[in-house]
């Protein structure tokens, strides 16, 4: 986990709620997150569960696409 | 500005097993980065697994997963059962009464369910000649123009208008046949009538929210303070591919807070609440 500290369960539980039983995501399944600074929280939670979870995962920072 | 599709972003998203789009949806979408933007629209369903994360604030969620599953398994629900209904009813206390008559025709209908985790909706493209009556929109509008420009009624931090005078917009045959209300608002709504072509005068959406879950409202559309819980929201557009696209370039929803919703005579939602017993009861 490179951002958060391990004490920080709640968003690790969010995420997991939302790739499992949401997104109904398998181990193996290719994670993609489109990002820029301003949800680069969400984005990193997201990958790192999806990590732990056995998913191949990237985060696509688009902050230079458009700039608005 | 137009911004050229990006061939390695638009790989990845054609290529990923699930695509999450993290990014401001009013600034960015599927459409967008895919170079088509009817993928706007199907990207909204979540067959695809391309997901509009729609929320910030995922370390303070105090999720209720079974009200999030339920809203979901509701708004599958009420699609079917909207598939064979004959009409759609909306009432407030304010004075909003809006019959969509299903029975005649129905150009489309979609379950929303990729704008998450807490938004769901039953979408409703209703055909010409088909809607009739009053709406009053005590709630707030979309982004007008394309959704890169004002909203008609605007209500997001910096610039809260929802303590005015609601807009009362009088449907006839599915055309927007009066508007009334502030008139700051009013000369808005009139402004983009005589700017877009087409102009924005048909019924283009019921949008029937199917959330409860008031996270939906805390950390979600927070950029225009549209699409609420406890809410149905009626879209103005110029939508010329009825059957085909949900939102075309012109496309404003206006929020109704409190509706009491039926279907067929039966209640569905009374303003606070889902009565899932009758949606289950109808569902097949």
């Amino acid at each position: 986990m490179f951002i958060y500290s391990a004490d920080n369960k709640r968003i690790f539980e969010n995420a997991r709620f939302v790739l499992e039983d949401i997104a109904e995501m398998k181990a193996g399944d290719t994670v993609v997150v489109i990002a820029d600074r301003e949800c680069y929280t969400n984005a990193r939670a997201l990958c790192d569960t999806a990590k732990a979870l056995g998913g191949n995962v990237m985060i696509i920072d688009i902050d230079m696409y458009g700039g608005e | 500005m137009k911004l050229p599709v990006m061939e390695p972003l638009r790989q990845a998203i054609l290529h990923a097993d699930i695509v999450f789009m993290a990014t401001d949806q009013m600034r960015t979408d599927f459409g967008m980065f895919l170079g088509n933007s009817d993928e706007c629209d199907t990207a909204l369903l979540g067959h695809s697994r391309r997901f509009t994360f729609e929320s910030g604030g995922m370390d303070r969620w105090e999720l209720n997963k079974e009200e999030v599953l339920r809203n979901r398994t509701r708004t599958l629900k009420l699609y079917e059962w909207l598939k064979t209904a004959k009409e759609i009813r909306i009432t407030t206390e304010l004075g909003t009464d809006l019959t969509c008559d299903l029975a005649k025709s129905v150009d489309a209908m979609y379950p929303v369910m990729a704008i998450i985790p807490f938004y769901a909706e039953v979408a409703v493209i209703p055909s010409l000649e088909t809607v009739n009556g009053v709406i009053v929109a005590d709630g707030a509008s979309e982004f007008a123009y394309g959704q890169r420009g004002f909203p008609i009624r605007p209500a997001f931090r910096g610039h809260q208008e929802l303590w005015m005078e609601p807009m009362k917009l009088e449907f006839k045959d599915s055309y927007l046949v009066n508007y009334t209300g502030d008139p700051v608002q009013v000369a808005r709504l009139k402004k983009l009538m005589e700017d877009v072509s087409p102009a924005p005068d048909l019924c283009d959406e019921i949008g029937l929210v199917t959330t409860t879950s008031i996270e939906n409202d805390m950390y979600g559309w927070l950029v225009d303070g549209s699409h609420q819980t406890r809410c149905v929201h009626v879209a103005i557009g110029n939508n010329r591919r009825r059957g085909e696209i949900i939102h075309s370039d012109e496309h404003v929803d206006f929020d109704i807070h409190r509706p009491t919703v039926y279907v067929d005579g039966e209640m569905i939602f009374d303003g606070e609440n889902f009565l899932d017993d009758v949606i289950d009861a109808h569902a097949k």
